[in-house]
């Protein structure tokens, strides 16, 4: 076996996340004189890894480098998304440490850490790098979860997220091992059928591991007590990226298993792994969204709302009668990093600290909607987004994704998806509700830094954007998102 | 511009004035200043003016054309193609809709100029004005529809319209109330003439393509069973009696009266409620061969003529005896509709709309100089204070009479004598019961009309009258031109048999070319019913003059008689007076159970037990479910972990 060359276009290809991890360390280093100036670098770091991602999502032939790097439309456009949220993550996350006093170094190097590991996983298919992204990706939100030394919940946070995720590693790995033992190898893209038990077992474990990382039910009991515990900025990371970093793996794996065969293919080949993902996906989004019902609190509500989207994405991945659509999985992930972070964003701005915890109840939202009209209509713009409601971004990833289910002869899964929809237009109204229909005497205290009203309106804007242009209407020459999407989509096999 | 296209301009000049005035009012309101009233005048009479002007050429451009191809048709868009089902938006201009077309924008112009005055000290006459040239609008669209549906779209329009203006001071709420009432009365007939129109496309669909367009209909006539026609006859007519108010949907508009008085004039006297009468004539190929849905228009028709002109008798507000009489006259028109003789009811519309329009701007402007002032108990001696009202007022009093030589002697008096020689096959006894009930009714027009006129305008004034003055040329112009217009549109109708030669039914021949029915055979007679017609002539004159001479005696000479009788029988006096306590039995029988079993059932049971129970059982079983949702989250990381793994082995154990 001839050993691999590392060729320029290798290098071009994994140079955004080499950029990364190169920014990260030095970012982490300047903690030593007690910089300040960690959110402007790691601004500077992020473009310039766009920059250098930027000409690779427009197109180029798949680049492979041993099975370790695979870079395609479909690894780039998610990195470009990734590289996204991380800059929306950045503009919230400042002005929110700044006022509690914690800007330091080392949170955007971990940021950075977590992410570099994020665009890895997206742009393989060996297993071992997988794990190795895998961990890159969550050993620093561990400690991102509990930043806030003063607050107790997030050290509770960031332990239970570690134990669990540890565990959920354990049995991702265990699955490796079987799939080795089964197959020989470790590249997905070049494992045979082998003995049923041992991959079927093995394929299963690999999958569970991440069903875990995007709070699939009933994987899922982490996932609200970490997003309550951990600071908004740092929810609202884990609630976007991890989920389109693992989605991305996961459209990977079930597309692979679609058309190479191997041990996925074998697990996905009987009744009954479709029977399964069925009902994860209807328990995912119903017991998400029955879970935010009753929630007053709004960031525990955006948790659990996040939990009932995985649910929804989960109908882009059952196979049903043809195969996995990836491009309704690839809008949807875009609509949802931009209504989500925006949404973030706003309880950002709106909550503030009370003796080490923090407060986001919906009642500080009251009358908000005349005295800062903005701020209400972006917050309106991003609930009627997440519920589902032209024209926006939301709408039109659910409009694909449900459209595709049907075609595909899904129908009783939509239609419990669609009154999941109807189920909760209720509590993501209940913020615009207290916004428009509720005043209170109190002071307002909302937070006017100039980075938060930029992430505020970027999200905005691209919800707009994608529910006014998805592809219909647009000028020409100037691209949309599901051109974009259509584009990676054809890359996969 | 071509005739088309000058069809479409027709029609659009008005919405373009509706939405400019419409905006005007709208931006005002919210800044809070009033508008320069003569912007608003301005732009609400160009449309009409325009219009009208239009309309003529339309009208001359017909008239060049040879006889039977006498049809501009102008196809604007295609509007709805649902399945086989196909509908353009297409105006078309016969002679008959331009007929319709000059009484629409002549009249309501006119009617636009003289609201320059009523509505003068209004606050928010933009907003009145911006409804009036969208109800012309709706009105237009209605009479050049060339399908049903085109014309239902203008019909539900002026419906709304009307809703609109009658409660125009909704501040009033017995006004919002009265605009309430004619919008709920007009959905029942509405929803005849709905289920007509699908009752058409259902029984089209089943031996070809689906169609509404009336001269297909008129085409295919042939593919409907008998039993078909007269259901949507029928069903048609349904739409007809609530929108020109005939028994037993008329009593919306007696009280529409609430709404300004050259509303009542255009809307409810000269237009939309004689839209019935022109559905009817336009769908009169398939009346033709409906006889038992032709014989029942004929006898609502001349119940309802007869009815109302009895309650006209004994009302005491000027504009409710108008508004009694419109629908008396209503009635006539639907005699003449129903027993086939199409240009005689379209005649009689005609000439009604020139000396109701008359009579009731006359009624505003008596109102608009006793500063609102209705009752005419507290009027008299008003002919030297107001001339040209009163000169104007008595034309057209006369007219509607049936004093010749002015049009409503002719025009009633060939509705009557053709069904005096009409046939029916369904019911042979009911066109001679319709003209015994029209002729009755002419004797009472003539009693309570000059009974009005007699108690306004002449005598000593009483209470207000004393320092009434002329109302100002707005008002006095357009009265002069219609009191014109009510003494000789007459001619145009001349019958044979007095020397004439009928232009009117003439010009509307190739319309109703496919209809043989009275309306033909009678006007070539022979020699012998020259003579009876003549003679009926002749007691339809005695009838109008004795009618008059009854209300001088009363009215003149012996006050005393009427008094005495409404004290001698009160009974019979109140049982008129209140109009058969007809709107009370209707609230009996109809309104009090529906909103009893509203309350009681629907509200009580259905509503707040069945939907909201089921509303809030929803609710419940989802917070239910969320609090043992709740409840699993423990908190704790062991649970988790077991969960976890139990979930693994589960799914490992399904899938192997």
């Amino acid at each position: 076996m001839k050993p691999p060359v590392i060729t320029p276009e290798i290098v071009q290809a994994i140079l955004p996340f080499v950029i990364l991890a190169l920014g990260a360390t030095a970012i982490t280093m300047t903690g030593i004189w007690k910089s300040k100036r960690g959110a402007l670098l790691s601004l500077i770091v992020l473009l310039i890894s766009a920059w250098k991602l930027g000409p690779l999502v427009e197109g180029g032939p798949t680049i492979t480098w041993a099975g370790a790097i695979v870079a395609d439309r479909l690894s780039m456009l998610l990195s470009a998304v990734l590289v996204c949220s991380g800059l929306l993550t950045v503009l919230i996350a400042r002005p929110v440490l700044r006022r509690e006093n914690n800007d330091r170094p080392e949170f955007y190097g971990l940021l950075l850490f977590s992410l570099s590991g994020m665009l890895l996983i997206v742009s393989t298919t060996n297993l071992l790098v997988i794990f190795l992204a895998l961990e890159l990706l969550s050993l620093p939100l561990y400690i991102l979860c509990g930043y806030n030394r003063e607050d107790a919940r997030g050290g509770e946070a960031a332990l239970k997220y570690f134990l669990l995720g540890s565990f959920s590693s354990a049995i991702f790995l265990y699955g490796t091992a079987l799939l080795f033992g089964a197959t020989g190898t470790i590249d997905l893209a070049a494992m045979v059928e082998g003995d049923r038990l041992l991959s079927i077992t093995g394929a299963l474990l690999v999958l569970s591991g991440f069903l875990f990382k995007v709070g699939a039910v009933p994987f899922h009991m982490w996932a609200p007590d970490v997003y309550d515990g951990a600071p908004t900025p740092v929810t609202s990371f884990m609630a976007t990226s991890v989920k389109v970093a693992c989605f991305g793996v996961l459209l990977r794996l079930f597309a692979l298993a679609g058309e190479a065969g191997g041990p996925f293919a074998l697990l996905m080949r009987g009744e009954n792994m479709g029977n399964v993902l069925w009902w994860i996906a209807v328990l995912t989004m119903t017991v998400g969204n029955i879970s935010a019902l009753t929630q007053s609190n709004i960031k525990r509500m955006l948790a659990f709302s996040s939990i009932a989207h995985a649910g929804y994405i989960f109908l882009g991945l059952i196979p049903g009668s043809g195969s996995v659509d990836v491009r309704g999985v690839l809008y949807y992930l875009i609509a949802y990093v931009f209504m989500t972070t925006g949404a973030f964003a706003v309880v950002a701005a709106l909550s503030s600290r009370d003796r080490g915890r923090e407060v986001t109840g919906v009642e500080r939202y009251a009358g908000l909607g005349f005295r800062r009209p903005y701020l209400g209509l972006a917050m309106t713009v991003f609930m009627i987004s997440l519920a589902g409601i032209p024209p926006t971004a939301g709408f039109f990833g659910k409009y694909l994704l449900f459209s595709s289910a049907l075609d595909r002869g899904l129908t009783p899964l939509v239609v419990i998806a669609v009154l999941n929809s109807a189920l909760s237009v209720y509590y993501y109204l209940r913020p615009v509700v207290v916004f428009y229909m509720r005043d209170t005497d109190r002071p307002v205290q909302v937070d006017d830094s100039i980075t938060l009203k930029l992430a505020v309106f970027i999200g905005v804007v691209c919800v707009l954007w994608g529910g006014f242009a998805p592809d219909l209407g647009s000028l020409p020459g100037v691209p949309t998102i599901l051109g974009w999407v259509e584009a990676s989509a054809a890359a996969l096999p | 511009m071509t005739p088309e296209s000058s069809l479409l301009w027709i029609v659009l000049l008005p919405l373009i004035g509706a939405t400019v005035n419409g905006l005007i009012a709208l931006v005002a309101a919210a800044n809070d200043r009033p508008v320069p009233r003569t912007l608003s005048a301005v732009i609400a009479c160009a449309g009409p003016t325009i219009a009208f002007l239009l309309a003529v050429g339309v009208f001359r451009q017909l008239q060049g054309m040879d006889e039977e191809s006498r049809v501009l048709v102008n196809e604007v868009y295609r509007w709805i193609e649902a399945g086989r089902l196909q509908i353009n938006f297409t105006l078309l201009a016969d002679p008959l809709s331009s007929v319709m077309l000059l009484v629409v924008t002549g009249i309501g112009g006119l009617i636009h100029y003289y609201s320059i005055g009523y509505m003068r000290e209004d606050q928010s006459h933009t907003r009145y004005f911006s409804y009036l040239n969208l109800f012309l609008f709706f009105m237009l669209v209605l009479v050049l529809g060339d399908s049903l549906i085109t014309l239902f779209v203008g019909w539900e329009g002026v419906g709304l319209c009307s809703y609109l203006l009658i409660g125009f001071w909704f501040q009033d709420s017995e006004k919002a109330v009265a605009g309430m009432k004619a919008f709920v009365v007009n959905r029942i007939g509405d929803f005849g003439f709905l289920l007509g129109m699908l009752l058409v496309v259902a029984t089209l669909s089943q031996s070809g393509l689906p169609t509404l367009e009336i001269r297909e209909i008129a085409h295919r006539i042939g593919e409907f069973p008998p039993g078909v026609i007269e259901a949507v006859g029928l069903l048609l007519f349904v739409g007809a009696i609530g929108k020109s108010a005939q028994i037993p949907l008329y009593i919306w508009l007696p009280d529409a009266m609430a709404g300004p008085t050259p509303v009542s004039a255009l809307i409810h006297a000269a237009t939309m409620v004689t839209a019935g009468v022109y559905m009817i004539a336009r769908m009169g190929f398939l009346y033709e061969l409906a006889p038992l849905a032709s014989g029942a228009v004929l006898l609502v028709g001349a119940a309802t003529a007869f009815f109302a002109a009895t309650i006209g008798v004994a009302q005491h507000d000027i504009k409710k005896v108008l508004a009694y009489s419109t629908v008396s006259q209503l009635g006539y028109m639907m005699i003449g509709v129903g027993i086939g003789a199409y240009a005689a009811g379209i005649f009689h519309l005609f000439t009604h709309a020139f000396f109701k329009a008359c009579l009731f701007l006359g009624a505003g402007s008596v109102i608009h100089a006793l500063h609102h002032e209705q009752d005419i108990r507290n009027m008299g001696g008003l002919l030297k204070k107001m001339p040209l009202t009163g000169w104007t007022f008595l034309v057209s009093t006369a007219a509607i009479a049936g004093f010749p030589p002015l049009s409503g002697f002719f025009s009633k008096d060939e509705i009557l004598w053709l069904t005096f020689n009409g046939t029916n096959e369904a019911l042979p006894w009911a066109p001679k019961l319709a003209w015994g009930l029209g002729t009755a009714a002419a004797l009472l027009t003539a009693f309570y009309m000059f009974r009005l006129f007699f108690t306004v305008f002449t005598g000593n004034p009483r209470a207000k009258a004393e320092h009434a003055h002329e109302s100002p040329p707005f008002f006095t112009v357009p009265l002069i031109i219609l009191a014109a217009g009510a003494a000789l549109t007459g001619l145009l109708g001349i019958p044979a048999v007095l020397g004439g030669s009928n232009k009117f039914e003439h010009w509307l021949a190739p319309v109703f070319a496919g209809a043989h029915g009275a309306g033909h055979g009678a006007e070539h007679g022979s020699a012998h019913s020259a003579g009876l017609e003549m003679g009926l002539m002749a007691l339809a004159v005695a009838i109008a003059v004795a009618g008059t001479l009854l209300a001088y005696f009363f009215y003149v000479k012996r006050r005393d008689i009427p008094e005495n009788f409404a004290i001698k029988h009160p009974a019979l006096y109140a049982l008129v007076r209140d109009k058969y306590y007809v709107d009370e039995i209707f609230y009996a029988v109809i309104i009090f159970p529906l909103v009893l079993f509203s309350r009681k059932v629907l509200w009580r049971i259905v509503d707040m037990k069945i939907v909201d129970g089921m509303v809030n059982l929803v609710g419940y079983l989802s917070r239910g479910t969320s609090y043992v949702v709740r409840f699993a989250e423990t908190g704790q990381v062991q649970t988790y972990g077991v969960m976890v793994l139990a979930a693994v082995a589960v799914i490992l154990w399904k899938v192997l």
